[in-house]
């Protein structure tokens, strides 16, 4: 190597300075080491790619997402799902009255009545869900309106909501319990479900509020101030939030376990979404202990609103939804289809790279070094 | 006082030839490199909000936590393209001094110019355009929520730059190797950390999203969808990577790996007795320095035939005042 065997002949006193690697060395020898690492010798793996081990990589990943875009896809197709807006736009709709003569304060709650039919009995857990469109969750305004401290139980936040609640931070000089624009938009309407027996009876059916909200959000993140009992009395000075009709503490007064902030529905809607458009668990219907008869079997449903919520004024949306769920989640065909598309993409492409390899790549064999 | 002005010194005139054609080159490369990685994994991670205002009422809310974006740049993907800059070599030492021609892709500004910043600029784009909508699409009309989409996003982005590099780096040595490893682990375990309860429980202001990451993390649609998602966004890259393979002459490609023994530059007329010379000379960077020293003419004509053992350091005097000359006139 040049460097090692270079004299340093030092003239007029300037030392010799080596470039290229850091040249930190005492003062007498500024030579970098004779080492692997300062060098550039370091012993290491060149892949020499050649169209041979390049090509199959595109057909290989090809076929892996192709099947497993084809097992997402059966998959979802196998998942039943029914949806029904409740909105009430149309005259002709049973909540057309409810969306249009709302009043905030209005003590009577307006509800109405929807038939539908389900074509195929849904199997084992049923998940009902309302879904929202046109709906900004996502707006960076509503996102910050929230006190998590408050939220988390600290007593301190309770009496002094954090500035990024406001304006929902005080009403009637007393603060705001849960403070924030998230928790003063609470989805409120209520949802019941009928079954209509083929001779004619109306069944209620059981809807489960619990173990709807992420363990990590019940256990974790919301916690009532001060325990969960004694709620009227933690929650004294505090005022409810501007638009809810009742207080937190009488979310749900006979469930002290589900009352206040760990209210799963609560949680729920303040876990909030990614896109304009999305729905939320509100209840699960139990799959029936005799594996014999299908949770809901088909036939003529009855679904009860208690309209409380208004989104017309925004051109919102509302909706109800029964899904069956897989270890997939919800129904999404997007997925599978998605993985279908690059996967099929991929292999033409392996195969386009596969033609232009024969057609051009053989004639480069002979040619010679280029300048 | 030339020496400490000058950016490179040096002591004799045959060390140019390692330092312009060995380390010259790689490090023109490993710069280009760096720069275009860095812009692109920049961009297409910044990029994914000017989609996402689309439909959040442009309130300009960001798509990822906070924690995300600040050990983004650091932890999950600096080491990689630090090693990529530290030890990228393309052709070894002695093949770079086998094929001076090599150097001429730092003359011609192959690996950085104008198109080739723009053309990084546009891949970044399309990347944030996949990294945005391909979730969009999995998420739209479904239960998962907002911090869902943001860690699942987060996990395709550093995904999707990690097998960029690994496309771009081509001399893996083991600091290169576990740079890679260590980044990919340092996303998932400071994503752990930070969404955790310990930490939330000390500050809900500082680590806002509790419990996200444990939830996400075994959910497999999360884990589909970013795999789609950086294997669309690698794609382009892939392909012509390949298109590159099968096109360029295999010859070409047999220069990269053989050992040849090293071309004197006695044949452009620079002579290798001046082992003795006096003085040192201080190349600064100038304009016209490269073309007059590389060409043959000026060499030919300023510099008198070398005796061996002659006064070698009046020639070498004689040969920087020609140079000298050269340059004033040149201006």
């Amino acid at each position: 190597m040049m460097a090692s065997s270079y004299n340093a002949k030092e003239d007029d006193g300037h030392p010799s300075v080596a470039t290229g690697h850091g040249g930190a060395g005492t003062v007498k020898n500024k030579k970098p080491d004779n080492t692997a690492f300062k060098q550039q010798r370091l012993p290491a793996w060149q892949p020499i790619l050649t169209a041979g081990t390049v090509l199959p990589a595109f057909f290989v990943i090809g076929l892996i997402f192709i099947p497993i875009g084809i097992g997402l896809f059966v998959t979802s197709n196998n998942i039943k799902e029914f949806e029904i807006d409740y909105t009430g736009v149309d005259i002709s709709s049973p909540c057309f009255n409810c969306s249009q003569n709302y009043i905030w304060n209005s003590t009577t709650p307006c509800t109405c009545t929807l038939p539908f039919k389900l074509e195929q009995p849904f199997e084992s857990n049923v998940f009902m869900y309302y879904g929202l469109s046109n709906f900004y969750q996502n707006h960076r305004r509503y996102v910050k309106s929230r006190d998590d401290s408050q939220l988390n139980g600290d007593q301190t936040s309770l009496k002094n909501p954090s500035k990024e609640c406001e304006p929902y931070r005080t009403s009637d000089n007393r603060p705001i319990a849960p403070c924030g624009a998230i928790a003063n938009s609470l989805f409120n309407d209520t949802l019941e479900l009928f079954y209509i027996d083929p001779n004619g009876s109306k069944n209620a059916i059981p809807l489960v509020k619990k173990g709807i909200a992420w363990w990590t959000d019940k256990n974790v993140k919301f916690r009532n101030p001060g325990g969960n009992d004694n709620l009227t009395v933690v929650f004294k000075d505090t005022s409810k939030p501007v638009n809810w009709r009742k207080p937190v503490y009488e979310l749900d007064p006979l469930d002290s376990g589900n009352n206040g902030f760990i209210n799963e529905d609560f949680i729920v809607w303040m876990r909030t979404a990614a896109l304009p458009t999305f729905r939320k668990l509100y209840r699960i219907i139990q799959k029936k202990t005799n594996n014999m008869t299908p949770t809901l079997p088909r036939g003529d449903y009855i679904l009860e609103v208690t309209y409380n919520y208004p989104v017309r004024s925004f051109e919102g949306r509302k909706r109800m939804i029964l899904s069956t769920i897989s270890w997939m989640g919800g129904k999404n065909p997007f997925l599978g289809i998605a993985y279908i598309t690059v996967g099929s993409v991929c292999f033409f492409l392996g195969i386009v790279l596969l033609i232009i390899h024969h057609k051009y790549g053989n004639r480069n064999n002979s040619a010679d070094i280029p300048n | 006082q030339a020496v400490l002005n000058a950016d490179y010194t040096l002591t004799q005139f045959r060390f140019l030839q390692r330092l312009l054609l060995v380390h010259g080159r790689w490090s023109y490369r490993r710069i280009a490199f760096f720069l275009r990685y860095f812009l692109y994994k920049t961009c297409s991670f910044a990029l994914v909000h000017i989609w996402f205002g689309f439909f959040n009422g442009f309130s300009a809310q960001s798509l990822y936590e906070n924690w995300f974006i600040v050990l983004y740049t650091v932890f999950y993907t600096a080491t990689p393209v630090e090693c990529l800059a530290i030890f990228e070599q393309d052709v070894s030492a002695q093949g770079s001094l086998s094929c001076p021609e090599l150097y001429k892709v730092g003359q011609r500004q192959e690996l950085f110019n104008p198109w080739l910043l723009t053309a990084t600029l546009l891949y970044a784009i399309y990347t944030s355009l996949v990294l945005f909508f391909m979730p969009l699409g999995v998420f739209h009309n479904s239960a998962l929520d907002y911090q869902t989409m943001a860690v699942t996003i987060n996990m395709a982005t550093v995904f999707s730059v990690t097998i960029e590099l690994v496309l771009l780096t081509r001399h893996w040595t083991k600091w290169n190797v576990v740079a890679v490893c260590v980044s990919l682990s340092m996303f998932f375990l400071c994503t752990l950390i930070t969404q955790s309860r310990k930490l939330f429980e000390m500050s809900p202001v500082d680590y806002y999203f509790p419990g996200v990451a444990q939830n996400a993390f075994c959910s497999p649609v999360v884990w589909l969808t970013a795999l789609l998602t950086t294997w669309t966004t690698v794609l382009p890259s892939f392909t012509v990577h390949a298109l590159n393979i099968i096109l360029t002459n295999p010859d070409k490609r047999k220069v990269h790996n053989t050992n040849d023994r090293p071309v004197e530059l006695q044949r452009s007329g620079f002579r290798r007795g001046a082992s003795q010379r006096r003085s040192s000379y201080a190349v600064s960077q100038g304009r016209g320095i490269g073309r007059l020293i590389t060409s043959e003419g000026s060499l030919r004509s300023t510099v008198p035939p070398v005796d061996r053992g002659g006064t070698t350091s009046d020639t070498a005097t004689l040969g920087m005042l020609n140079l000298r000359q050269r340059l004033e006139s040149d201006g």
